[in-house]
């Protein structure tokens, strides 16, 4: 681990302990810290990757190999950077590298799904115009969670680590390996494109 | 989800809709606390615990894989010098007199090769043929690039193909 710095806590109480402290020690050949890494991160790992692959199996699947490259690499994890970003980074990466494999179809708002048809945005407004009742369902969690899966993946991505995993701008721009411009670019997209999607 | 004017979903929408980027940013983060995750099944927590032990092994697989990286970048070194060899005779004990020598160690083995096996006698033939071959400095000067490349590629490879096995 590069820039390591010597453990303050106890091994064997790794709950309160800093990432960095809890990598050190995973390094060392701690089980306590390689299991609280996986306490930790699994959610935000999972949660990541299934928002970009859509299929629980597959998810799960990744998920693993995402965990196995992290304690693979742990060797090579800067303490000076945070541990969440990093792991997430090789989420992303085990993602994206899935889907560049498999292609999946993406519904696109913006550009039409059939050429001969318009926008699929203008179908939704033409053929279902919104009745106070769907109104009131298209509100709900759920049907933000379904407008979601409609969004590139990109910008599910970034939604997903600014928005429920809370992370900076900077940060976003380290796990998806873009510049920051492009980053907030994206993120202003993506919230019109579910602003769209719900519309 | 309720319509009040504090629902953050709400919030979201109107700011969204008037331009107003920060609080439109801050309504959302709000507002995405409420989406539902897939949970991490019992079955997968368990699969990335039992991951999570076998990292133990990490320290003797990162010395080993060091080892046979060392290893091949040593391999590439000599091979990449044999050549030069060459190149440091011709400096040391003069190209005529190096050539003569070359030739004629080539002569000898051949007709020693000859005397045996007609296998021997191809790779006589062979080796004959490659020695005047590389002694030209087009010759060498092509081997050794041709080392030089193949040699990065193997290097190259064996850092990408640790990253293909994880």
């Amino acid at each position: 681990m590069a820039a390591g710095r010597p453990p303050s806590s106890d091994p064997a109480t790794l709950a309160g302990a800093s990432d960095g402290e809890v990598a050190y020690h995973a390094l060392a050949g701690s089980e306590v810290a390689a299991r609280e890494i996986v306490r930790r991160y699994e959610r935000p790992v999972f949660n990541l990757i299934d928002r970009l692959v859509r299929e629980a199996p597959v998810s799960e699947e990744l998920t693993q190999d995402a965990f196995l490259k992290v304690f693979r690499k742990l060797h090579t994890f800067d303490a000076r950077q945070r541990l969440s970003a990093w792991i997430l980074r090789i989420a992303h990466n085990t993602a994206i590298d899935h889907l560049r494999r498999h292609r999946p179809v993406v519904l696109s708002f913006d550009a039409p799904a059939d050429p001969e048809r318009g926008a699929l945005v203008d179908e939704l407004r033409d053929d279902k115009p919104l009745p106070d009742q769907l109104l009131d369902q298209m509100r709900t969690a759920d049907a933000v969670d379904r407008a979601l899966d409609t969004l590139r993946p990109e910008y599910r991505a970034v939604l997903v680590l600014r928005y429920q995993e809370g992370l900076d701008y900077e940060e976003i721009a380290g796990i998806v390996n873009r510049p920051i411009g492009t980053v907030k670019t994206f993120v202003h997209r993506a919230r019109r494109a579910l602003a769209r999607a719900m519309s | 989800m309720s319509r009040m004017p504090q629902d953050p979903w709400a919030d979201w929408w109107k700011a969204e809709g008037t331009g107003a980027e920060e609080r439109a940013d801050a309504a959302l983060r709000e507002a995405f606390a409420a989406i539902s995750r897939r949970p991490v099944t019992a079955a997968l927590h368990d699969r990335l615990i039992a991951i999570s032990g076998r990292s133990q092994a990490q320290p003797s697989r990162t010395w080993s894989e060091r080892w046979v990286a060392a290893g091949l970048v040593l391999g590439a070194l000599a091979l990449t010098a044999a050549p030069l060899t060459v190149l440091v005779g011709f400096v040391l004990v003069g190209p005529a007199r190096l050539l003569t020598s070359v030739v004629r160690a080539c002569v000898w083995m051949s007709e020693w090769l000859n005397a045996g096996a007609s296998v021997w006698a191809l790779l006589a033939r062979t080796g004959d043929a490659v020695g005047y071959a590389v002694v030209t400095p087009a010759g060498s000067s092509f081997l050794t690039v041709s080392l030089v490349v193949a040699s990065m590629a193997l290097v190259v490879l064996n850092r990408y193909l640790s990253v293909e096995r994880s």
